[in-house]
């Protein structure tokens, strides 16, 4: 049994308490981060492109996890310091091999389709790491995939992997005129069939997803993994009526509904607040909520039917939440 | 009468032409033609178009087909317009070559023939009486009852045998 520290998120559900085995620099801020059983046990399988929520101190942040997804005798993350981030990541930098952590299971929100004839990759930065998941699959299962990694000069993390992983189906950009360059050509030469997968920064995945759009790719075959925690707008002050009491919160800009919630005394499960983990969903009962998180899919999204409040806001004055 | 929430295709509002890098058109008929040339007028003089005609549907529509979509490149979008089963049949044809359902615009003129797929032999049966009525099938000569299940993937409307519960009493007897 271990202790509960005192923490300002609560304990992962159903989470996977591993021991941190090993720890590689890659980049001056970038470090991956290898997780194993404590007693040796295999770790559940997962679908490439899939990610686990890490608790570390009382944060809890969301990783993509590295490997294929066969035969996981580990799972290995590679995180980005940012040092001015939610201090998640500046947190595990700290961490030495030996650490106990809370792992979520894997969860799959970017997965291959199945059906494609071909896989395109892009990736910036630290967005390749879903993608080097994708690429070992691809390579595994002899499904034909390609990467294009736009990175800078000397931050590049995992090139010797890809490279090695992705020999001539691999293109390196280090400067965006050449990226834009290189994007437009791929657009317009991959067979019927392909879909394309980008991971990397918002601007970054805006300017691929829309000369995408330009270039007659439909919605359908485009998919996109947000990362890190792109500072949200802080939005527009709106109300909200809770359903059991009637009771109505007012959630002022900049304030999100958890927190609004939290100072008006109501208790609501949370952990990540930042759009990922899905412990903070309430069911909705009326109204059409502002979806601003990374764990709804986008049916779930469309149904207006959850709202994940530690992110997402209300699109109307009528919104009416189950509590 | 149709249920309302059947698989069968309803003439339904044209669709809008979508951004794309260029589109291929392939019609049957006159009707088909004449629809598919109108809908390419709408299109931005820029975006590269191609349109082949046939008078109906048939294996060399299928093979011009065939032979576009397999050097094709994302970025290209299908039009299909003609008769029902002609236009669903390609559309299979283009899905099984790698397009989604976005990519591929169908333009269906009413010309009341449709395909009805046997269960029990597995053959395709041209048609145009409407669904609920009774064909025989050409593979099995089972009479079968066109029923209002359409498969978008082979195009066809499911038969089912109209005495087959009659049929069972009787070899229960
Ligand atoms: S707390 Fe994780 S999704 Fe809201």
């Amino acid at each position: 049994m271990t202790a509960t520290a005192e923490a300002s998120a609560p304990a992962l559900h159903n989470a996977l308490e591993l021991v941190l085995a090993d720890v590689t620099d890659r980049t001056p801020s970038i470090r991956s981060f290898t997780f194993r059983d404590p007693a040796g046990n295999e770790l559940p399988p997962y679908v490439p492109g899939s990610h686990i929520i890490v608790h570390s101190g009382d944060k809890a942040n969301a990783y993509s996890l590295t490997g294929s997804g066969v035969l996981t005798a580990e799972y290995t993350i590679s995180v980005l310091r940012v040092d001015n981030g939610g201090g998640g990541s500046a947190a595990l930098h700290q961490l030495a091999p030996g650490a106990r952590l809370s792992v979520s299971r894997p969860r799959s929100a970017f997965a291959p389709v199945a059906t494609a004839r071909h896989h395109l990759l892009i990736a910036a930065g630290i967005g390749i790491t879903p993608m080097l998941s994708h690429m070992r699959a691809a390579t595994e299962w002899g499904h034909s995939a390609s990467l294009l990694y736009a990175y800078r000069q000397g931050e590049g993390a995992h090139l010797d992997d890809v490279r090695e992983l992705c020999g001539e189906r691999l293109l390196e950009c280090t400067d965006r005129s050449s990226f834009l360059a290189a994007l437009g050509v791929r657009l317009g030469e991959q067979p019927l069939g392909t879909h394309l997968y980008v991971c990397g920064p918002q601007g970054f995945m805006d300017t691929v997803l829309s000369a995408a759009a330009v270039a007659g790719w439909p919605p359908s075959r485009l998919h996109s993994e947000p990362f890190g925690t792109a500072d949200l707008d802080p939005g527009q002050p709106f109300s909200v009526t809770l359903g059991r009491s009637g009771a109505v919160v007012d959630v002022p800009s900049g304030t999100s509904l958890l927190k609004a919630l939290e100072d008006s005394g109501h208790k609501v499960p949370f952990m990540c607040r930042q759009g990922v983990c899905g412990e903070c969903i309430l069911p909705v009962l009326r109204g059409t909520p502002e979806h601003r998180d990374l764990y709804l899919s986008e049916a779930e999204k469309t149904a207006n039917n959850s709202i994940m409040c530690c992110v997402s806001r209300s699109r109307d004055a009528g919104l009416e939440i189950d509590l | 009468m149709i249920p309302r929430h059947s698989s069968v295709p309803r003439p339904g509002a044209v669709p809008s032409p979508a951004r794309a890098r260029e589109y291929f058109a392939v019609s049957f008929g006159n009707e088909g033609f004449k629809e598919s040339d109108a809908w390419l007028r709408r299109l931005d003089h820029s975006i590269q178009r191609q349109h082949v005609a046939f008078r109906t549907g048939d294996d060399a529509a299928a093979a011009a087909l065939q032979a576009r979509l397999a050097s094709a490149v994302v970025g290209i979008r299908v039009v299909l317009a003609g008769p029902e089963a002609d236009v669903y049949t390609l559309r299979a044809l283009a899905l099984r070559m790698g397009a989604v359902d976005e990519e591929v615009f169908l333009l269906v003129t009413p010309d009341g023939s449709r395909r009805v797929h046997c269960p029990h032999c597995q053959s395709t049966t041209v048609t145009d009486r409407p669904v609920g009525e009774v064909v025989v099938c050409t593979g099995c000569q089972k009479s079968l009852v066109i029923y209002h299940h359409f498969s978008r993937r082979t195009a066809t409307y499911l038969g089912y045998m109209v005495d087959a519960e009659e049929r069972a009493k009787e070899d229960a007897a």
